[in-house]
């Protein structure tokens, strides 16, 4: 999901509409950072680290999954379920193309 | 977030928990007791061998249930393993330039005079990286309680024996395991079990 939209007016080239929304939604940029971080992280963690309910986390996290930016794992330790959350490298392209994006945007900021 | 932000404070909230500290501590204490003793000298691989699986197992089973998983980006092992020897050797220079210096460096009896103040360097270096890594001030002061205390027998233990070395070694292992305890203790009564399954 990217912000592909074409206007008639200059809005439509102002570097805020090329943000790729779906990096751009905090709940889900604060996801994907975490994970930037880590070799991966469970659900537990996840959720503790980022304050969200479960069923946000869940739902944010099947749009990331949705869109290849991350990956899930589900395996068994100890007998106990245990999935496993890991950003791809679509995911850390996404990352970087994003910080440029808003570099762009923070630039056309007036001061 | 950067690669350090995430990486630290999943570092630090793991070894916060004080769990680490008490198998840590078994590095000083185990030494401390065998030391004088050549005889045992083999037992010194006995937590090198099983403080990782022993802590890994732990950590499944106390602290995973109340704070998640998640795998930090390992330091490459060669790098790790060379700063450390590269430190350990410069460690061990500069105790031979100061025995030079004082005239005594042939002398095995003022090495293990001096093996406080070099047990505290070395040891210092590997609570100064936890301190670096995770940020955490209480690791800072043990790094320089590990100094102190190791200058500080040196120079007053003056018998050319093992005995402050000895001191050193158990006075460090019972605070480091004292101050985990305190802090699992804490950490257990303030995180209960989260009943939280990966659902997604």
């Amino acid at each position: 999901m990217s912000t592909d939209d074409k206007g008639n007016g200059d809005g439509a080239q102002h570097p805020i509409r090329r943000l790729d929304r779906l990096v751009h939604e905090p709940s889900r940029l604060l996801i994907l950072s975490f994970l930037h971080g880590l070799e991966h992280a469970d659900f537990l963690f996840l959720l503790r680290q980022t304050g969200l309910t479960r069923g946000n986390l869940s739902s944010h996290v099947s749009k990331l999954e949705g869109a290849g930016l991350v990956e899930v794992e589900k395996s068994f330790v100890d007998k106990i379920p245990r999935t496993l959350y890991r950003i791809t490298n679509e995911g850390h392209e996404a990352l970087r193309r994003y910080r440029k994006q808003m570099f762009e945007v923070l630039a056309d900021l007036p001061e | 977030m950067s690669n350090n932000a995430a990486d630290r404070l999943a570092y630090r909230e793991t070894i916060g928990t004080g769990l680490a500290d008490m198998l840590i501590a078994s590095f000083f204490i185990i030494p401390g007791i065998l030391i004088d003793r050549p005889h045992l000298t083999w037992l010194y691989v006995v937590p090198l061998l099983l403080l990782g699986p022993v802590y890994r197992a732990l950590k499944r089973r106390f602290l995973e249930p109340r704070l998640g998983h998640a795998a930090l980006k390992s330091e490459p092992p060669g790098r790790l393993l060379g700063n450390i020897t590269v430190f350990a050797m410069a460690a061990v220079v500069l105790l031979g330039l100061l025995l030079l210096l004082l005239g005594d460096a042939g002398d095995p009896g003022q090495w293990r005079r001096w093996s406080p103040a070099l047990a505290g360097l070395l040891f210092g270096a590997g609570l100064f990286h936890a301190a670096r890594r995770s940020g955490l001030l209480r690791y800072v002061l043990l790094t320089l309680v590990s100094l102190l205390t190791g200058v500080l027998l040196s120079v007053t233990v003056t018998e050319p024996s093992y005995r402050g070395l000895r001191i050193y070694l158990l006075a460090m292992g019972i605070l480091v395991f004292v101050n985990g305890l305190f802090l699992f203790t804490r950490f257990t009564r303030r995180h209960p079990v989260q009943e939280i399954e990966n659902e997604h």
